[in-house]
Formats: structure tokens, C-alpha cells, sequence
């Protein structure tokens, strides 16, 4: 079954040892690389928000329009973000850490980017979605169970999704039928036997534009869902809407919109 | 009616011979349980790790014990809960059944009335998010606060409960083990069933060794498993993972206008209105029947379901395929149930109907 039971009786040696645990403890706190301490001006908080037609997302209940003409809402928009890079004038700081982001959990809308040095940055990458290395079958090496839901799996190649949007779209006295932007692995041409392309999306911003508040800095980072439809390639539902996770080429047409679906807010 | 008091003879016989023990040990004990300036026994803790698992989420302040477990188990099947000690959670919920309801459709109270939605399974709970169909639980101890009061199910107030069960020397014993002292109070009751339910953890069905590498599929069980895990079937996107369950609650299109509220009478929000959680696919050979309203009496009729489209709901997921179907062929069918049939996990049947 795999449960241990693990003895751990009380003996004599337990409460000096605790004591001793609690002597040390605060320091331990300090050198947390994954949890800095509120009031550190050293880390970067983000924020993560969602637009689209310039208005909040409102999952579920908003109506939007797509460049194809179609009507659409949205009922999730989940991913990952990682790898953000800083670049000075004459230095990088590279955080590999991976967020996981879903816009139905409020907490997950925030994380920190620790140990960021205070100096002027010309620019930001981050990736939405896992790089190579991670996103492979096992690739995320304590998953949650955030991660276990994103999985991509293995008939489609393993690995984990990088980006899930879901809704419905339609048109003018048509049915409404579903679309699912899912992107992940996928090959070119299947029947041949490419090589599996990981579909994450670079993103590069050049306007780096921290808040300060009381000495912290954060950064809002905002997702125009309807991007990922409109340039340079208007996506068509009709074509693409659903079933695209063993496609390259509608993968490919939305990874190539949302290099530019992220903006800082100001 | 006749299970449950075919059940309750069963469980007073055995709880005559558990009295027997109980008794026998607080004689042995006499000073452990009498001396208040004894201190609390420790207790055993359990840590629950299972190879491809994530990390249980266990709540800090209720850890796996051994004695902790033990009495879960036991009030877990003990019909002392029920306000006519004729009902226990295992009443309702059957070892061999994968902790169904022996194929009933809504299951019985003590007082012969009826519920309008299925008896979920337990198992893998430990990594649950949210209880009961409609997630109205935050946590397994407060999923198992309800049916005890509950007029169609045990139907008995907490303080009847616990005032019987502290009435039993031999549970007073095992409280003390658990939690410190003899105080029975329905926190504690429901901390030790949360405890035991975290134990029944599944991972050793046909699905797992495959993945691990010990066995290999059937031709027609790995073409029902390329359907699975693929957009032609697409019941990974609800049913994927290790746990075979999203923990998402969905509008499969069971019915243009859903009657029951579902999820929205947790959340309130319109958009949930006819939605209820995804439960596990582990053991589902044995869970039937199947759907919250238990419509559906076999796995066919499950699979008939979503290659038929379903209807078009308001709140209909983006996976259930209304006016296409999934266009299964009728040998496609048959490899999706045998591959379903993989789920089924026999050495967690066995250990736990012992």
C-alpha cells in the first residue's frame, strides 16, 4: 500500500532537541529562497490579471468579441509562467522557478520573485508554459495536484499543458460550440514522425515598470485574452475551435499571437 | 431494509466480541485511564506516501495516527452513529462496492427515506479538495459531520452519538489512544473517520502497473486507453491524472435544463447551476450506478451518454460534444470499456472487505 508507519514515541531527548529547533528557527526563516519575507525590498511581487476588449475577464458570465467576428466567453484560462529573465544594460537575472497561474484562484494570481537586484532593467522574458527540460512526461518533479490537472498526456506525447483557455464561441443564430486553446506538445506532421514541438510562448516586454510600496517593488503583468485570436494570424474557431492538442499549426497560430498578449500594467 | 438489518446483526455480533476486548483491556489498564496526572499516551504517527502520488494535503491539525486510524476504522462501521444503531458509514458506503452503495441508486436511512443523489465512493480521499457531490465540505471532517444528523440518513443528534459511544469502555479506551484523554466529542469522532477515509488509497489496479511498467495492456485495452487520453474520447480532460478525477464539478449534459442545483447551491453562482464533481474513475466497474442521479446502470450507458452529445445545457462543459458526439464505432466502444475495466483495483477491494 505504501503507507509507512513510522515510529516516533516520545523519549527524553525530545524536548531539548525542540527547544534547540526553536532557538534556530528564526534564522532558518530568513534563508526560505521560496517565501521572502513581506517588507524585502529585494523581491518582486506579481500580480497576474486578465483583459479582454479592454474590460476585466469575467469568467463565465462576460460576452466578448473575437477579431474572427465571433462572439465568445471564457470559462478557464490557466497556465504556467516561468524562466523570467531581467535585463540591465549590462546584466541578466534569471529566475527558473515555475508559477502556476489560474484565474479561478485568487492566490495563485500572486507570487514573488525573490533576491531581484534593485537596479534599472530595459526589459522582461518570462514563458507562458514550461520550458523543454520540464515539459516532458515526469518533468515537474514534486507535482501538485495544480499539476497533476495540467497534464498532457502520453498518447499526445507526455509533458504537461502550457496554457489552457477554454469557452464558447458563436455566431449569430448559430449554436454556440466550445473551443479549447490548449497548447503543449505536438508534431508537425504525426504521420511522419517529427519531432514533438514544445508549444510554449516566449513573451519579451520592454517596459519594466515597478510599483513601490513602502520599499517593495510589484509588477503587473496584464493577459489580453482576445490577443491570442487576433495578430498576426485571426484565429478562426470555426477551423480551430476544439480538438487542437495533436495540431501543430493551430498551436502554432496562437502561440504566435500571444507573444504579444501580455503587457505591465500600469 | 433488509441489508441494513442483515448489516446491524452482523455488527452487534461483532461489537459483543469487540466489548469482550474493550473490557479485557481496561481491566489490564485500569491506572492508564483512571490517573489524571498520567500523561497523554503518544500516539503513532502514519505518513502517507504513495510512489506517483503528490503529497496527501493532511491537515495539520489532524495527522495520521495509528490510533487514530484504528478507531476511525472502527466507528467508520460501527452503526452506533445511526439513532437506531442499525446504520454505519459502512452501511452506505461497501468495501466491495469500492465504498458504494451496493448498487443502489439514492441510498437508504434508518428510517427508510431516500436521498435524490448517488452515494459517492471513498477512496483516494486523501487527496480530495472538496466533499460531497456539490464540494459543499471543505474537508473530510466536516463532510463526516453531516450524515449523522442528517433526517434521511443516521438521523441522530451529536450529542446522542456521543454520549453512546462514550458509554463503551472500550471506545473511551480508544479515544484516550488517540486523541489523549477519553473525551468523546464529535470533532474527535469525525477527525478519526477523516483519518481512516485518508487510508483507502487505491493504487494498485490493472491502469497502475501498467504505468509503472509490471504489466502490459491487451491490444483492445491499450486502443481504449489511446481513446481515453486522446481528444477522439476526451475523458482525460475530467478524468486524467493519477487520481482519475479533475475534482472539477462539470454540466455533462445529462439534461437540456438541469433540475438539481448542483454545485450553484454552494456557490450561488448561475454558472454552476447543474454541476457536480468530477468523481474518481478508480474502481468504476464497481461503482454503478452511475451519474449524481444514478440514470445510468452500467458503463455502456455511460459511454452511450457522451458518444450521443448530450444535450445542450446552459452550463454544459467544453468536453461533452453536443450535436457531433464523440462518434465512437461500436469496436471503439468496446475498447473504451475494457480499458475502464483496467481501473479496477481488486487488492483494495479484498484488503479492505476483510
Amino acid at each position: 500500500m505504501g503507507i509507512k508507519r513510522r515510529r516516533a514515541r516520545s523519549s527524553g531527548l525530545g524536548l531539548p532537541l525542540l527547544a534547540l529547533l526553536l532557538l534556530l528557527a528564526p534564522a532558518c526563516g530568513d534563508d526560505d529562497p521560496t517565501e521572502p519575507p513581506p517588507g524585502n525590498g529585494a523581491h518582486v511581487r506579481v500580480d497576474v490579471r486578465y483583459t479582454v476588449n479592454g474590460r476585466p475577464l469575467e469568467l463565465e458570465t462576460g460576452r466578448y468579441l473575437a477579431a474572427s467576428g465571433d462572439s465568445f466567453y471564457v470559462s478557464r484560462v490557466r497556465h504556467y509562467l516561468t524562466n523570467f529573465q531581467f535585463t540591465s544594460a549590462d546584466t541578466n537575472f534569471v529566475d527558473t522557478r515555475l508559477h502556476y497561474v489560474d484565474a479561478e484562484q485568487l492566490p495563485t494570481l500572486r507570487f514573488l520573485i525573490p533576491n531581484v537586484p534593485r537596479i534599472e532593467y530595459v526589459s522582461l522574458a518570462f514563458l507562458i508554459g514550461l520550458d523543454d527540460a520540464r515539459n516532458r512526461l515526469g518533468g515537474i518533479a514534486e507535482p501538485t495536484l495544480d499539476d497533476l490537472n495540467m497534464e498532457w498526456p502520453i498518447p499526445l506525447g507526455g509533458g504537461y499543458h502550457n496554457i489552457q483557455i477554454e469557452g464558447f464561441y458563436w455566431r449569430e443564430g448559430v449554436a454556440r460550440r466550445p473551443f479549447n486553446a490548449h497548447l503543449g506538445r505536438a508534431q508537425e506532421s504525426p504521420s511522419q514522425g517529427t519531432p514533438y514541438i514544445n508549444h510554449n510562448v516566449p513573451v519579451l516586454l520592454r517596459d519594466v515598470v515597478f510599483t513601490e510600496t513602502d520599499g517593495a517593488r510589484s509588477l503587473s503583468l496584464e493577459m489580453e485574452i482576445d490577443q491570442w485570436f487576433r495578430t498576426p494570424q485571426v484565429y478562426d474557431f470555426a477551423t480551430w475551435g476544439n480538438f487542437i492538442m495533436d495540431r501543430h499549426e493551430p498551436q502554432q497560430i496562437l502561440r504566435e499571437n500571444a507573444a504579444d498578449a501580455f503587457n505591465v500594467a500600469r | 431494509m433488509k441489508r441494513r438489518v442483515q448489516h446491524a446483526a452482523s455488527r452487534a455480533a461483532q461489537r459483543g466480541a469487540l466489548l469482550i476486548l474493550s473490557l479485557a483491556t481496561t481491566a489490564l489498564l485500569p491506572s492508564c485511564s483512571q490517573d489524571p496526572a498520567q500523561p497523554p499516551p503518544p500516539t503513532t504517527p502514519v505518513t502517507l506516501s504513495i510512489p506517483g502520488f503528490p503529497p496527501p494535503a493532511i491537515p495539520s491539525d489532524n495527522p495520521l495516527t495509528e490510533e487514530g486510524i484504528t478507531l476511525g476504522r472502527e466507528l467508520f462501521s460501527d452503526p452506533i452513529l445511526s439513532a437506531d444503531n442499525t446504520l454505519a458509514c459502512a452501511g452506505c458506503h461497501a468495501p466491495e462496492f469500492s465504498f458504494t452503495d451496493h448498487g443502489e441508486r439514492f441510498s437508504e436511512g434508518i428510517d427508510g427515506l431516500r436521498g435524490v443523489r448517488n452515494t459517492p465512493p471513498i477512496i483516494n480521499v486523501a487527496w480530495g479538495r472538496a466533499f460531497f457531490l456539490d464540494g459543499r465540505a471543505q474537508s473530510l471532517e466536516m463532510q463526516a459531520l453531516e450524515p449523522v444528523t442528517n433526517p434521511i440518513e443516521m438521523h441522530q443528534s451529536w450529542e446522542d452519538a456521543t454520549d453512546k459511544i462514550a458509554a463503551v469502555p472500550r471506545y473511551r479506551e480508544m479515544f484516550r489512544l488517540a486523541f489523549g484523554d477519553e473525551d468523546v466529542t464529535k470533532e474527535r469522532v469525525t477527525m478519526a473517520i477523516a483519518q481512516f477515509e485518508r487510508t483507502l488509497v487505491s493504487n494498485q489496479s490493472r491502469y497502475d502497473r501498467f504505468l509503472r511498467g509490471e504489466v502490459e495492456f491487451t491490444p483492445e485495452e491499450l486502443r481504449g486507453f489511446n481513446l481515453f487520453f486522446t481528444e477522439k474520447a476526451d475523458c482525460f480532460h475530467c478524468h486524467g491524472n493519477i487520481l482519475l478525477t479533475d475534482q472539477g464539478f462539470h454540466d455533462v449534459g445529462l439534461d437540456r435544463l438541469p433540475t438539481d442545483p448542483g454545485r450553484a447551491a454552494v456557490s450561488g453562482q448561475a454558472a454552476d447551476y447543474g454541476r457536480f464533481k468530477t468523481p474518481t474513475l478508480r474502481n468504476v466497474a464497481l461503482t454503478a450506478p452511475y451519474m449524481h442521479d444514478a440514470r445510468f446502470g452500467t458503463l455502456r450507458e455511460v459511454v452511450d451518454h457522451y458518444n450521443s452529445g448530450g444535450h445542450d445545457s446552459p452550463n454544459r462543459a467544453v468536453f461533452v460534444r453536443f450535436g457531433t458526439g464523440l462518434l465512437l464505432s461500436e469496436a471503439q466502444i468496446a475498447d473504451l470499456l475494457a480499458f475502464l475495466h483496467t481501473f479496477t483495483d481488486s487488492a483494495f477491494v479484498a484488503e479492505h472487505s476483510r
